[in-house]
């Protein structure tokens, strides 16, 4: 490889009103590396790349880009400089062709000044042939697959002459193909000498792509070393600063007697005749792949979605659910899988996110008692240990772990016996993690029963007592924590081991 | 093959069903009244597209940049009374002003475009969401016509300027061949918009600024700018309707074009052109504006009462929104 170091970030600190977010941090980059920037939310990998950017200017420190000191950098100069962020959410214009979200803002044009658009889609079929992107530039991106959006940002920066790509957490909304395909771009971009900054929470794909690492932790640099002498334990421990021996503790909850039971529910769509139950003081695993019917299966319990056929109990009585608010009756939660935009309401506070699903019981003389909701959410804030300056705080402003918990608050303070979590911890950073698992089990020693639906095969098989693994709308494996094992796991959820009438029997 | 089928029907977007209903409903007018087809009808409706599809090429613009103009009839109100009032041959008039034809054109269009150039500044340096700030002009600007028309013809407040003048009889009543001058008007002002529009970079950063405004500015386009020129070029191209409108009258009345914006915004809507903007095109607004326009002759002409022609127009409106919607949920779908 290449020894050039084509940016070399030095003693660079960063100060906000109040807070340090960086201090003295260092980063270098090779030409054709890919280097991962690791850190947990609020460790200043985002302030840094903003300062690399343009978009911050840094207090003190120092950059230099091929050896040359660069004193001023703005956005313009950093685009310049041939550096280029493909942030998470996708900046594409769904309704623009491929050819003209490459060229935003610089489509070639002829001498009379008009927009040359042969030009335009034949450049850009030249770009996309680099990146292996088969469609005609003409296309709508509203008509690409999410991974082929991503594909046409990387090849907008490529555009734009970038020799430094940024890409921030690139494989969060791909499936492991498309995640096979980015690595095999990513790998072609290296060999092309374009170097690539790499921030993911997934360490497992850092151990898989990147060449070298930087840890920072709380807006410090704590070290750089090559991925190949490192573990996936080795990142954690320098990104958390502890040894996280046990990334799953276990909650030794007694367990008690059966609160949920669902017979033969079968939805129009998706689910057929779906059987099981969970307990008392229990956390019981969904897994399956994804398209299993997991959420489906969550919402129709909940109400969200109409059953039609199946019966549900609640502590041996039948119930009706015909809603979610009929769900909420029965002290049921639902945490779901897209927490910004179902879990949250993203412009309210904590207190009003905290006390929205049981508004009711805040109801004095007719009217909403202020003083009493405060006080409530102020206790469920310091239970749950949400780290916000206030009660007043916008959700929107807290980081994805702290937002969790306020999901988890909302629950509580409604009182609720059995929480349905799905992907507890999607987007949510190591240390939160542990967090987020160490709350579910004071809950269910406090008594209630939680189904887990996950794809994350460590984190099920860590915290859940039982899982069921689904697969096409069907429950078609159960596992007792003594016989998880991640084969087994995946066999059932590709539906290899369809189960016999008899387990079924067992189950019920 | 169910799924084939709908993508297939889908190809058939919002312009070709548009074009599709258009041909049908000339065919019903001219079958139901053959009169509907003669040279006259015919004319009239090239008119009122010259009237109406000025005014919506401005519209669709703003649109575009995700806004909206509510102020667009008061501005061909405001363009056309101080067109006329310039000439200063109105009877009754009370102005020492005199210009020729080409003066009083410009100056009315510079007042329409300065009217556009405050929409823009309240919208982007104030930050008042058009539909506010546009809402609030259309009542100025109103203001302003009962003012310029009072200072001209000082009688009974509020009365309409009548005058006598070839430049504007040309404009609104004066053909070329066969064809009315206004629509020749019409013809080469769109066919600038869509070379703006489509071959531009500023043409193009108005799709870009109505659809991910921080996508813009992340690609250096200077978003405050396009707005502003936007809704600046819209009142001009709609001032240039209101002048179209004296012309035709050879009056300019306090009340003209009230609720005009309306009927813009249903062209634009009925073209395809998102509402939510960044998606759509002038060729849209060309066939929506032909759309109302023999709407509307067809049925004055098969005696349908006027407020049943509201009625059809409220419900075509909601079917064009309707259509939009539908498209979304494709995008979303994939």
């Amino acid at each position: 490889m290449n020894e050039n170091i084509i940016l070399r970030m030095n003693n660079i600190s960063k100060s906000f009103p109040g807070v340090k977010a960086l201090q003295k941090v260092n980063f270098e980059v090779k030409q054709g590396e890919v280097h991962a920037l690791l850190g947990e939310n609020g460790a200043g990998k985002s302030t840094l790349l903003k300062i690399l950017a343009g978009a911050y200017t840094k207090d003190e420190g120092e950059i230099y880009i091929n050896g040359k000191i660069i004193e001023n950098m703005d956005p313009k100069t950093a685009e310049e400089l041939g550096i280029s962020i493909i942030y998470q959410e996708f900046s594409c214009l769904p309704y623009l062709s491929v050819a003209e979200n490459i060229f935003l803002g610089r489509q070639p044009r002829k001498s009379n000044g008009l927009i040359d658009w042969k030009k335009c889609y034949e450049d850009s079929k030249k770009l996309l042939d680099r990146v292996g992107l088969k469609v005609d530039p003409k296309t709508l991106v509203a008509d690409l697959k999410v991974a082929e959006q991503q594909m046409v940002e990387i090849t907008k920066a490529l555009s734009k002459n970038a020799h430094i790509i940024v890409m921030d957490e690139p494989t969060a909304p791909l499936t492991q193909r498309e995640i096979d395909n980015l690595f095999l771009v990513i790998k072609d971009l290296k060999k092309q000498g374009v170097s690539i900054i790499y921030v993911s929470h997934r360490l497992v794909e850092i151990k898989e792509i990147c060449n070298r690492i930087t840890v920072l932790r709380d807006g410090c640099y704590i070290g750089e070393t090559e991925v190949a002498s490192v573990t996936v334990q080795d990142m954690i421990r320098m990104m958390v600063g502890r040894n996280l021996t046990d990334m799953f503790p276990r909650s030794n909850a007694e367990i008690g007697g059966k609160m949920l039971e669902v017979d033969h529910l079968s939805t129009a769509d998706k689910l057929k005749d779906i059987s099981f139950h969970v307990r008392r003081g229990e956390i019981l695993g969904i897994a399956g792949l994804v398209g299993a019917g997991r959420t489906e299966l969550a919402r129709a319990v909940f109400g969200a979605d109409p059953i039609s056929e199946g019966t549900i109990r609640m502590n041996g009585e039948v119930i009706k659910i015909n809603s979610p608010s009929d769900a909420i009756s029965y002290r049921m939660g639902l945490v779901p899988e897209d927490r910004k935009r179902q879990g949250l309401i993203l412009r309210m506070n904590v207190k009003d996110n905290t006390t929205l699903a049981s508004l009711k019981s805040f109801i004095r003389l007719g009217k909403l008692n202020l003083f009493e909701e405060e006080k409530i959410s102020l206790t469920y804030m310091n239970k749950l240990k949400v780290v916000t300056p206030g009660i007043f705080e916008k959700v929107n402003n807290l980081s994805g772990g702290n937002q969790q918990k306020v999901v988890l608050s909302k629950w509580l303070c409604a009182n609720c016996s059995l929480l349905i979590i799905d992907e507890p911890t999607r987007g949510i950073d190591v240390g939160a993690k542990v967090e987020i698992y160490e709350l579910m089990n004071e809950l269910v020693r406090g008594g209630l029963g939680i189904i887990m639906i996950s794809s994350e095969m460590p984190e099920l098989m860590g915290v859940c007592d039982r899982i069921l693994v689904m697969h096409e709308g069907t429950i078609t494996g159960e596992l007792m924590r003594d016989k998880f094992s991640e084969e087994t796991i995946m066999a059932f959820a590709a539906g290899q081991h369809p189960e016999t009438e008899e387990d079924k029997n067992v189950r019920r | 093959m169910k799924i084939n089928l709908r993508k297939s029907l889908i190809c058939i977007n919002q312009q070709k069903l548009i074009a599709i209903f258009l041909v049908f409903m000339f065919l019903g007018f001219t079958l139901a009244k053959p009169e509907f087809a003669s040279s006259y009808s015919i004319n009239n409706i090239l008119c009122t597209m010259a009237l109406y599809g000025i005014a919506s090429l401005g519209m669709t613009l703003v649109i575009l940049t995700g806004g909206t103009d509510l102020s667009a009839g008061s501005v061909m109100a405001l363009s056309g009374v101080i067109g006329a009032g310039l000439l200063g041959k109105a009877f009754s008039a009370a102005n020492p002003v005199s210009l020729p034809f080409a003066a009083t054109v410009l100056i009315a269009l510079i007042f329409s475009g300065l009217i556009g150039y405050l929409n823009g500044i309240v919208i982007t340096k104030l930050k008042i969401a058009p539909f506010v700030a546009t809402l609030a002009m259309m009542s100025i600007a109103r203001g302003l016509v009962y003012v310029v028309a009072d200072s001209v013809v000082q009688g009974v407040s509020g009365s309409p300027i009548t005058f006598m003048n070839d430049g504007y009889s040309l404009l609104g009543q004066g053909k070329i061949g066969a064809v009315p001058v206004q629509f020749i008007v019409y013809v080469i002002l769109f066919l600038i918009v869509f070379v703006f529009l489509k071959y531009t970079r500023t043409g193009r950063s108005i799709y870009t600024v109505g659809g991910n405004i921080d996508t813009a500015k992340l690609a250096g386009i200077k978003t405050n700018k396009i707005i502003v020129l936007t809704y600046t070029v819209s009142s001009i191209l709609v001032g240039i309707s209101g002048l179209i409108l004296v012309g035709r009258l050879s009056s300019a009345s306090t009340v003209a074009a009230k609720g005009y914006e309306l009927d813009f915004i249903t062209a634009v809507a009925l073209g395809g052109t998102s509402v939510a903007g960044g998606r759509g095109s002038v060729i849209g607004t060309l066939l929506g504006t032909a759309f109302l326009a023999v709407l509307n002759n067809g049925l004055d002409i098969v005696n349908v009462k006027s407020f049943y022609q509201y009625l059809i127009k409220g419900l075509i409106l909601v079917f064009a929104v309707c259509a939009d919607l539908f498209m979304n949920k494709r995008v979303k779908k994939s």
